[in-house]
């Protein structure tokens, strides 16, 4: 038997097809953090914009990077 | 087809291999084979010295269904068209760029390698007598990955080395 290529090569096409923002999030997150539904419950992931503040952030996407250097970590943390 | 086994030495030979769990194993949980001895033998003294002494298993792998991206140009191109495909999803949907791990669990969960056997997969050897010419990698490090047992046969203690 030869494999399929086509045939895996559209399986993967309508899995990421089939594939939301919301449910690969979900997923990534499980991976890195556990099971994180039995913390936030079931819904979908709402981006919140605070409106009537003087304050203001920059719009940033989810942080996955906790285990990599870029996050901030305070100096004094180190010498612990 | 030939392939070889390393793991450390036992009292008792292994009747099966060992299959690798390892979040950083190149192509996620599967029964892992090196190509060539040389490779089989680095390993066996770098990895799987705890006992001093190490095993190299030979066996025969059945091939037909195995994605051969060393020596096959279409499974090559199609292997890194599915790898960057997922990846750049990934990116685009989460803004996260996946992981090894991250990208392996994926494919497995999702059936995507559920109609092969395994992956043949090279990479470059960190062991400094594998090039006999200085600063020129010209031989493949080759590994294939299992993920179907039943095409593991003949598997057979080959020769017992040493680490030290």
């Amino acid at each position: 038997m030869m494999i399929d290529l086509k045939k895996i090569d559209e399986k993967v096409d309508t899995l990421l097809e089939n594939e939301s923002s919301d449910s690969l999030t979900k997923w990534l997150l499980n991976k890195r953090f556990g099971n994180v539904s039995s913390i936030l419950g079931e819904g979908k992931f709402v981006s919140m914009q605070s409106q009537n503040t003087p304050i203001s952030f920059k719009n940033k996407s989810a942080n996955f990077n906790q285990k990599n250097d870029e996050i901030s970590t305070p100096k004094n943390r180190f010498a612990a | 087809m030939i392939f070889y086994h390393t793991q450390e030495k036992r009292k008792k030979p292994l009747e099966a291999p060992i299959k690798c769990k390892k979040d950083n194993a190149w192509l996620g949980e599967a029964y892992y084979f090196w190509e060539n001895e040389d490779d089989t033998d680095f390993w066996g003294v770098k990895f799987k010295n705890k006992t001093g002494q190490y095993d190299v298993y030979k066996t025969n792998v059945k091939f037909d269904d195995v994605l051969d991206t060393v020596f096959n140009r279409e499974h090559y191109f199609f292997w890194i068209k599915q790898i960057e495909k997922a990846a750049k999803y990934f990116m685009k949907k989460t803004g996260a760029k996946p992981t090894l791990k991250e990208i392996n669990d994926y494919f497995y969960e999702r059936g995507i390698w559920s109609d092969i056997d395994g992956i043949l997969f090279q990479d470059i050897s960190a062991n400094p007598i594998h090039f006999m010419v200085k600063e020129f990698q010209y031989k493949k490090r080759i590994q294939l990955a299992i993920y179907n047992k039943a095409k593991i046969t003949n598997f057979a203690l080959h020769y017992t080395g040493q680490c030290y």
